[in-house]
C-alpha cells in the first residue's frame, strides 16, 4: 500500500514539477495598491451603484432611437434585403473570387450554460489572398457570420462589426457543436461605393479544417 | 507601514515560506504555470483584503489556503475554453504517444474536489484535518475523495504499464 502511494507521490513530482521564479510578495503589495487606488474604487463604485441623476441624460436619446426603430420596422419588415439578412429568406450567396476569409479566435463565453447552446464570438479577418487584411473590402460592405453544426444544420446568419478587414460576431452555437463557420458578405461592388448597391458572396475561409 | 496591521505580517510569513507550495497545487489545478502564478498572487492580495473575516477558528494558514482555491477557481472560471478549428478533430481511436500527458489528462478530468485533495495532500503535505478545514468538509470526506484520487492515478498508471 505505502509503496504505491509513494509510485503516486513519484508521479505526481514527476508530471508537476516545482515551479522556480516569478514575482515575489512586493508582487502582492503591488496588486493591493492598484485594487485600493482611487481609480480602481471609483470603477468599482460606479459598476455597482449608477446614481440616477447620472442616467437622466440618457433617457432622451434612447427614447428617441426606440421611437424611430418602432416606427421604421413595418417598412423594414418588407424590404427583401433585411428580410435575406434577418434569415426570412435565404441569400442567393456565391464565393467570392478574389477575398478570402481568416478566422483568428472562437471564443465561447460560457462553456456549458445552464440553457440552450453556449454563445460563441468570432473573430476574424476578410481581405485579398496574400494582401493585407481589409483590402479588396470596400466601404459599405457588411460581413456576417453562420456556424454548421456536427449535424450539418446551419444557423442564421449573424452580423459582424468592425473596421480595416478585422471584424467580430457573435452567435448561437448550433446544438451539439460547431463543424464548420461561414464567412458571408455583402460586398460593394460599385465603384462609387455606393452602400445601397452591393451583392451577397461567400468568402472562403482558408485557415479551417474541412473533412474531406 | 503595512507591515504594522495586525495579520498581513503572518500572511507574509506565509507566502515566504509556503509560496512553492501554494504554486505547486494552483499549477496541478489550473494546468499552467503562468496562471497559477497570477491566481496565487490574487489569492494572497484578497487573503490581506479579507483579514478581517478570519475568525480564528482554525490555523491561519487553513484560512490562507481556502483564499487561494477560491482564486485558483476563479481563475479556472475565467479560462474559457479556445476552438481551434484550424486543427482536425481528435479520432476516438487516437494512441496518446506521451504516457505523461495520458495520466496528466486523466488527472484534469477527476472532479474538482479529489484534484484538490491529492495536490494538497502531496504538494502542501497537509494533513486529512487541516485539508478538511480548507474545503469546508468533513476528514472523513477528505479520506475518501483522496482514496478515489488514488485509484484512479493507479489505474492511470497500470494502463501505461
Amino acid at each position: 500500500m505505502n509503496d504505491e502511494r509513494d509510485h503516486v507521490a513519484a508521479t505526481l513530482e514527476r508530471l508537476y514539477p516545482p515551479v522556480i521564479g516569478g514575482p515575489g510578495w512586493d508582487d502582492v503589495l503591488a496588486r493591493l495598491d492598484a485594487e485600493d487606488s482611487p481609480v480602481a474604487v471609483h470603477r468599482e463604485r460606479r459598476a455597482h451603484h449608477i446614481p440616477w441623476i447620472s442616467r437622466r441624460p440618457l433617457l432622451a436619446p434612447v427614447a428617441a432611437v426606440v421611437a424611430i426603430i418602432v416606427l421604421a420596422a413595418p417598412a423594414l419588415a418588407f424590404s427583401p434585403k433585411v428580410r435575406e439578412l434577418v434569415g426570412l429568406k435565404s441569400p442567393a450567396y456565391v464565393p467570392h473570387q478574389t477575398l478570402v476569409a481568416k478566422v483568428i479566435r472562437v471564443r465561447f463565453h460560457t462553456p456549458y450554460p445552464r440553457y440552450g447552446p453556449p454563445l460563441v464570438t468570432v473573430t476574424f479577418t476578410v481581405g485579398e489572398a496574400g494582401k493585407a487584411p481589409g483590402t479588396g473590402v470596400p466601404r459599405g460592405s457588411a460581413l456576417f457570420v453562420a456556424f454548421v453544426g456536427k449535424t450539418g444544420t446551419q444557423t442564421q446568419l449573424v452580423k459582424a462589426h468592425g473596421s480595416q478587414g478585422r471584424y467580430q460576431a457573435t452567435g448561437r452555437a448550433p446544438v451539439g457543436g460547431i463543424e464548420n463557420i461561414l464567412v458571408g458578405g455583402w460586398i460593394n461592388i460599385t465603384p462609387k461605393q455606393s452602400p445601397t448597391a452591393s451583392k451577397g458572396f461567400w468568402i472562403p475561409v482558408i485557415n479551417l479544417y474541412t473533412p474531406e | 507601514m503595512r507591515d504594522e496591521q495586525p495579520g498581513v505580517a503572518a500572511i507574509e510569513a506565509i507566502y515566504r515560506t509556503k509560496l512553492g507550495q501554494f504554486r505547486r497545487v494552483a499549477t496541478g489545478m489550473l494546468g499552467d504555470p503562468q496562471a497559477a502564478q497570477d491566481a496565487v498572487q490574487d489569492g494572497f492580495v484578497r487573503a490581506i483584503k479579507d483579514r478581517g473575516s478570519f475568525r480564528g477558528d482554525g490555523p491561519l494558514e487553513a484560512w490562507v489556503w481556502g483564499c487561494v482555491l477560491n482564486a485558483t477557481r476563479t481563475s479556472a472560471r475565467r479560462r474559457r475554453p479556445v476552438l481551434d478549428l484550424s486543427q482536425p478533430p481528435p479520432q476516438s481511436d487516437t494512441v496518446e504517444t506521451d504516457p505523461d500527458e495520458h495520466v496528466r489528462r486523466l488527472i484534469r478530468q477527476l472532479p474538482e474536489r479529489q484534484r484538490f485533495v491529492l495536490f494538497l495532500r502531496y504538494f502542501a503535505d497537509l494533513d486529512y484535518g487541516t485539508i478538511a478545514a480548507i474545503l469546508g468538509v468533513a476528514p472523513g470526506t477528505v479520506a475518501a475523495a483522496l482514496h478515489v484520487a488514488h485509484a484512479s492515478v493507479r489505474g492511470a498508471l497500470k494502463e501505461d504499464d
